[in-house]
Formats: structure tokens, C-alpha cells, sequence
């Protein structure tokens, strides 16, 4: 066994590890961490930017060796990222300490004749630009390349999925937020037609008493009115086959007295029914 | 009104108003139906006289000031009085139509005015 094959085993060892701790991250910092912790076993390198460009939600993961974090806001895209975005063709460049410092966002030791590779992974709506520094004494090589291909994609996939849960989460917070809201309403609401229910009630408690009045009179009518007039019904069928003197003697001193009863009840119903209806117009006008 | 024949049948006509009973008896005598008609402008002297001449029909009105209908039957449960009920009155109400047939006593149930088809269908 060579040596480039038994580096290969070993990296490829580490780098199952890692996805098997990658795969139990929940959140973006524990994801970040098991990257910072594991990448040394990758390859050499004094600084890592990984800049997670999207239109929507931008990030930028920063590791160096004695540090990293990553930032959600006011990430800058710098130029040999956008000639890498644009162009996708890997670079390798030769940098002046001076120059080094100026792309270097964390803290690192002190470089010897440092180097940049930096490369983008098109992931469809999310462009990956990764650019590692190193130099004579922490060398990235172009052997390295491949396992750093494999590491952008477990990081971007997990960092996906990540992203994905939380906006699930939070639009089932949002939804559980709107379901309270309308359960509230719909409490509002039912509040709101008791309320109008129990001022119908009494505003039509009138009218309600009102028609009960009717009723009682109707009812009157009908107790008072109909007994005589039954009678008048009977007396004038029996006159159809009655004798002249019967007629006379009977049955017409009947039908009279019968019809002066019901003039009676009419005059009686009339006077009570006006008093009635005064006295409801009064109720009314208060 | 004595006489050694088979006595026709007694019928009481119990209702509060004299012109009612004299209707229904000018009925009863115009369908030619043999019998002994008694007319009652109070149901307390009926029930009074009950026992004396044991009606086979009474027709009974319902709305009374004396004592209504309702109780009138209940008197002549109370009593042991048994003859057949018609009840005879104006105003046709489900409630009081449900309410005859709670009484064995009650074989109908009529509303004024009768007329002699009536009668004759009552006593055939």
C-alpha cells in the first residue's frame, strides 16, 4: 500500500464518521460544529469560507484552526467569487500575506507563502463558493479536491434539510398561531350573537306579549261566537220543516233571542278590543 | 205518565243552554225515534236524577258553569253511572276529541249544530 492510497482510507474513514455525526446534527450550530471539529481529518488548511449564496437565505460558514462561526447577514460576496460564479472553473492563486489577510474573517496563525484553491458547486438554486487557504506549512493539494467535493455536498444536504424543518416548524407555528386566532374570533363572534339574540328578546318581549293578547282574543271569539251561532244554524234548519205556528210560536222567539246574544258578545268583543289595542299602542310609544 | 206498556228508552239532554236542548229534542221527535227524552239546563240535577230513570244516552255538552262536561263524567264514574256518552259541542278541538277517548262511557263525539241524519245515525 502506498502512501496516497492509505491517506485515501484513512480520510474516507474519518469522513464516514463525520456524515454519521452530520446525519444527528438538529440545528445549523451543531452541524457547524461536527464540520469544525472533523475537517482537519479531511485536509490541510488554515482557513475555510463557505459561502452558502442564494437569493433567499444567504449564509457563510468561516473556519480557521483556532476558531469558526458563520454569519447570516451582510455576507460579502467577493470578486473571485463572482468570476467563480459566473465562469465555475476552480482556482488556484498564489497570494501575497497582505492580500491573504484581507479575504482571512477569523483569527489564524501565521502563513508562509500562502495559497488560495476556491471552487463553486451548483446546487440548482443555491451556488456553493468554497475557498481554503493554505501554505507550505498546512498544504491543500489538488489530491485533497475530491474529498472536499464530498464534504460540500453531506454539508449542503444537511444544511437543506435543516432549513427545510425549520420553515416547516415555523409555518406550523404560524398555523397553530392563526388556528388560536380563529378559535378566538369564532368565540368573539358567538359572544357577539348571544348578545344580539338577548337584545332581540327583549326588544320583541312586546311584540311576543302582544300576540298573546291576539291569541286570547282569538280564542274568545271563537268560545263566544261560535256556541250562539251553532244554535241559529239549528233553529233555522228546523224551521225548513216546521209547522207555521211552530215557526211562530218557538223557533222565532229563539232565532231573535239567539241573535240579540250574539249582538251582545260583538259589542262586548269590539270595546274590549279597542281597550286592547289602546293600551298596547300606549306600551308601544314608550 | 203511567201506563202498562214496555217503557221506550230515556234520554238525557244535558246542556246550559235551554235553546240547545230544544233544538236536539225537535230533532229526536222529527226522526221519529222512540223515546223518553228529559232535558237538563243544569248537568247537577242529571246526575240527581240518574238513578231514577236510568238513561240509556245522554248527550252531554262540554262548556258549562255549573260543572263542565269533563267533570260531569267523572261524577258519573265516580257514581257507577253507566249509559252512553255522546258528547255534543261547538267548538271542534283536537285536544278535547283525544281527550273523549279516554272514556269507556263516551261511543262519539259531535259538533253543533246536529241535524236529524245525526240523531238517527246516534240511536240506530
Amino acid at each position: 500500500m502506498n502512501f496516497n492510497q492509505s491517506k485515501y482510507r484513512i480520510t474516507y474513514e474519518a469522513f464516514s464518521k463525520y456524515s454519521s455525526k452530520l446525519s444527528k446534527a438538529t440545528t445549523l450550530e451543531e452541524a457547524l460544529e461536527v464540520t469544525y471539529k472533523n475537517l482537519k481529518y479531511f485536509f490541510n488548511y488554515h482557513y475555510v469560507r463557505i459561502n452558502y449564496i442564494s437569493e433567499v437565505s444567504p449564509l457563510c460558514f468561516l473556519f480557521s484552526v483556532p476558531e469558526f462561526r458563520y454569519l447570516s447577514k451582510e455576507i460579502e460576496v467577493f470578486e473571485f467569487e463572482k468570476d467563480l460564479l459566473e465562469r465555475k472553473v476552480p482556482v488556484v492563486k498564489q497570494l501575497s500575506n497582505a492580500e491573504a489577510q484581507k479575504y482571512i474573517q477569523l483569527e489564524t496563525n501565521a502563513l508562509t507563502n500562502p495559497e488560495m484553491y476556491a471552487s463553486c458547486f451548483d446546487y440548482n438554486s443555491v451556488n456553493i463558493c468554497v475557498s481554503i487557504i493554505s501554505d507550505e506549512n498546512r498544504k491543500f493539494g489538488m489530491d485533497d479536491v475530491e474529498i472536499l467535493r464530498i464534504l460540500i455536498d453531506a454539508f449542503f444536504n444537511k444544511i437543506k434539510q435543516i432549513r427545510l424543518q425549520n420553515r416547516l416548524e415555523e409555518k406550523n407555528k404560524n398555523l397553530e398561531i392563526a388556528l388560536t386566532e380563529i378559535d378566538h374570533k369564532n368565540r368573539e363572534i358567538e359572544s357577539i350573537v348571544n348578545t344580539q339574540k338577548a337584545i332581540i328578546k327583549v326588544r320583541t318581549k312586546h311584540v311576543v306579549e302582544r300576540n298573546e293578547r291576539l291569541i286570547d282574543i282569538l280564542q274568545s271569539i271563537s268560545h263566544n261566537l261560535q256556541e250562539p251561532l251553532s244554535r241559529i244554524l239549528g233553529l233555522l234548519n228546523l224551521a225548513e220543516n216546521s209547522t207555521q205556528d211552530e215557526f211562530k210560536m218557538s223557533i222565532l222567539p229563539y232565532l231573535n233571542e239567539t241573535a240579540l246574544e250574539l249582538d251582545d258578545i260583538f259589542k262586548n268583543l269590539i270595546k274590549k278590543s279597542s281597550e286592547d289595542i289602546n293600551l298596547l299602542s300606549e306600551k308601544n310609544d314608550q | 205518565m203511567t201506563n202498562n206498556l214496555p217503557e221506550d228508552p230515556v234520554i238525557f239532554l244535558v246542556d246550559d243552554q235551554k235553546i240547545t236542548n230544544f233544538i236536539n229534542k225537535k230533532l229526536i221527535e222529527k226522526s221519529k225515534i222512540k223515546v223518553k227524552i228529559m232535558d237538563f239546563i243544569n248537568p247537577i240535577n242529571a246526575l240527581k236524577d240518574f238513578s231514577k230513570f236510568e238513561p240509556s244516552h245522554i248527550l252531554l255538552d262540554l262548556n258549562m258553569p255549573q260543572l263542565d262536561g269533563w267533570q260531569f263524567l267523572e261524577e258519573m264514574k265516580k257514581n257507577e253511572f253507566y249509559s252512553k256518552v255522546i258528547i255534543v259541542t261547538s267548538s271542534d278541538s283536537p285536544i278535547d276529541r283525544e281527550r273523549a277517548k279516554e272514556y269507556d262511557l263516551v261511543i262519539d263525539y259531535k259538533t253543533k249544530p246536529l241535524s236529524e241524519e245525526v240523531m238517527r245515525s246516534i240511536f240506530e
